[in-house]
């Protein structure tokens, strides 16, 4: 009877070997690239306006804005738009994990603010830096950052 | 062992002899496995077509090669089941019938569920163990692979082709008459550029950068951190674009590719998962498929990923 009981196990014990899983899931959220919740970024209820890669520094990065600022995108007149919110979201570039061949948003990196005064459209720039999105005042060349996210053209949302 | 009395043995007996009559007899219920003609096979260099003939070419090519156990019925029904699905799926021995751009994709595809450890399937592999890929095998794999993707800097052609479909797009006007429908019934859903991203993504295999962004539900269940699995009425929409890229390496969107659409409804679409899939093409719109089960083709892709509930994107918060 004891070689009975064994076959069972052994017939289980395959069962299971030819059933194994690939390796553990990951954790569900990509918390290295989140943005914390004290910047209540998600309260400004911004749309995408367009993304980008800089293949060299490896690094992607995403444009929102409010609607004024996605309607003058669209039309090109963002340097005149008065009321204009725009955000520039910064991530290192990572491996995805799931699919060889792909690159998905690792370690955040920066949020650059840009708003235009809703009656004297004078343009205003902030940035935050790093993970944990600390203000950051002492960021140079200011006016050519400002320049770069205002000349971007949105991405064809049909 | 106890004493058996010599009426359970005769049961015993008769039981084994039925039983070896019904298994003779089963062995002439054989649907065919058929080796058509090669129209054209794949061609790559011999260390990475050895690996393909040896792990992948049983299912996937018109050159199957059966051992003795798997002529035996019922796990000849099984292999006949897996050759033909297998074939119709991908076959290296038909490879002149796809597209450069089909060919690169499968290949990307096959070696991803190879790395994912969905394929060589392990029923398989059980049975046919040299099948296995090895690790080392799959570097070699993945660095063919490489070899593939095109660095180039953009070209006149792509540039002219996103300037002209982004001056279409901002004559547009807003209202649209009808939303396209695609053949399982899922319409397109303009509301998906109104949503909160849930990541973004480059695609440098095949020269496309993406945007995947999720509905009210998903985004909540991605704050919940509840998405193992997705809520029904989850929405997750991934938007595509092909690169353009200067010589410095500054890439933006080119023209819009498609939109990609995942609908969670688990009894609605139990058959793919529990996810409603569609397609919509070019800034037209067009729907994605030649029959109704066309996501078929989606959710074989996305099956590796079962126990992230069939989803790619990791989402981050906002």
């Amino acid at each position: 009877m004891k070689i009975k009981a064994y076959l069972v196990i052994a017939a289980y014990a395959l069962l299971f070997a030819a059933c194994a899983d690939k390796s553990a899931p990951l954790e569900p959220v990509n918390t290295k690239a989140s943005l914390p919740p004290g910047f209540n970024f998600s309260k400004r209820e911004y749309k995408v306006i367009s993304s980008f890669i800089d293949k060299k520094k490896g690094t992607m990065s995403t444009l929102y804005g409010n609607d004024i600022a996605l309607r003058s995108a669209k039309a090109g007149a963002q340097h005149h738009a008065a009321g204009l919110e725009m955000a520039l979201v910064t991530w290192q570039q990572k491996p995805n994990p799931y699919w060889f061949g792909n690159n998905i948003p690792g370690l955040l990196l920066s949020v650059e603010i840009i708003t235009s005064d809703k009656n004297t459209g004078d343009v205003a720039y902030t940035f935050f830096e790093g993970q944990k999105l600390v203000l950051n005042t002492h960021m140079p060349l200011q006016e050519g950052r400002i320049n770069y996210i205002l000349n971007q053209k949105p991405s064809v949302m049909p | 062992m106890g004493k058996i009395s010599p009426r359970k043995r005769r049961t015993y007996l008769l039981t084994g002899i039925i039983f070896i009559i019904f298994m003779a007899a089963m062995q002439f219920f054989r649907p065919e496995i058929k080796n058509m003609p090669v129209t054209g096979d794949i061609k790559a260099p011999a260390k990475v077509k050895a690996i393909l003939v040896k792990s992948c070419y049983d299912c996937h090519s018109n050159n199957t090669k059966l051992s003795w156990a798997d002529q035996i019925v019922p796990i000849y029904w099984q292999v006949s089941r897996h050759v033909s699905s297998g074939r119709v799926h991908l076959n290296f021995s038909e490879w002149d019938k796809l597209t450069p751009a089909e060919q690169k994709g499968k290949l990307w595809e096959s070696v991803n569920h190879v790395a994912l450890g969905a394929m060589p399937r392990k029923d398989y592999t059980f049975f046919h163990p040299s099948a296995k890929v090895t690790p080392a095998e799959l570097t070699v794999l993945k660095k063919y692979l490489l070899t593939l993707v095109d660095h180039k800097p953009a070209d006149t052609s792509k540039t002219n082709a996103a300037q002209s479909q982004f001056v279409e797009w901002q004559h547009q006007s807003e209202n649209q008459t009808a939303l396209p429908v695609a053949l399982n019934g899922i319409r397109y859903d303009p509301d998906y550029k109104n949503w909160q991203p849930l990541s973004t993504s480059e695609r440098f295999e095949n020269g496309t950068m993406r945007v995947i962004l999720g509905n009210d539900i998903a985004i909540r269940a991605v704050n919940a951190n509840k998405i193992r699995p997705w809520p029904d009425g989850a929405r997750i929409a991934k938007a595509l674009w092909t690169q353009i890229t200067d010589e410095n390496g500054n890439t933006r969107t080119g023209a819009f590719v498609q939109l990609d659409l995942m609908i969670k409804n688990s009894q609605k679409y139990a058959s793919t998962g529990g996810w409603g899939f569609a397609r919509f093409k070019t800034a037209k719109m067009l729907p994605y498929g030649k029959t109704s089960q066309f996501a078929s083709e989606c959710i074989n892709c996305h099956r590796p990923m079962k126990s992230e509930d069939f989803v790619f994107t990791i989402p981050l918060k906002h």
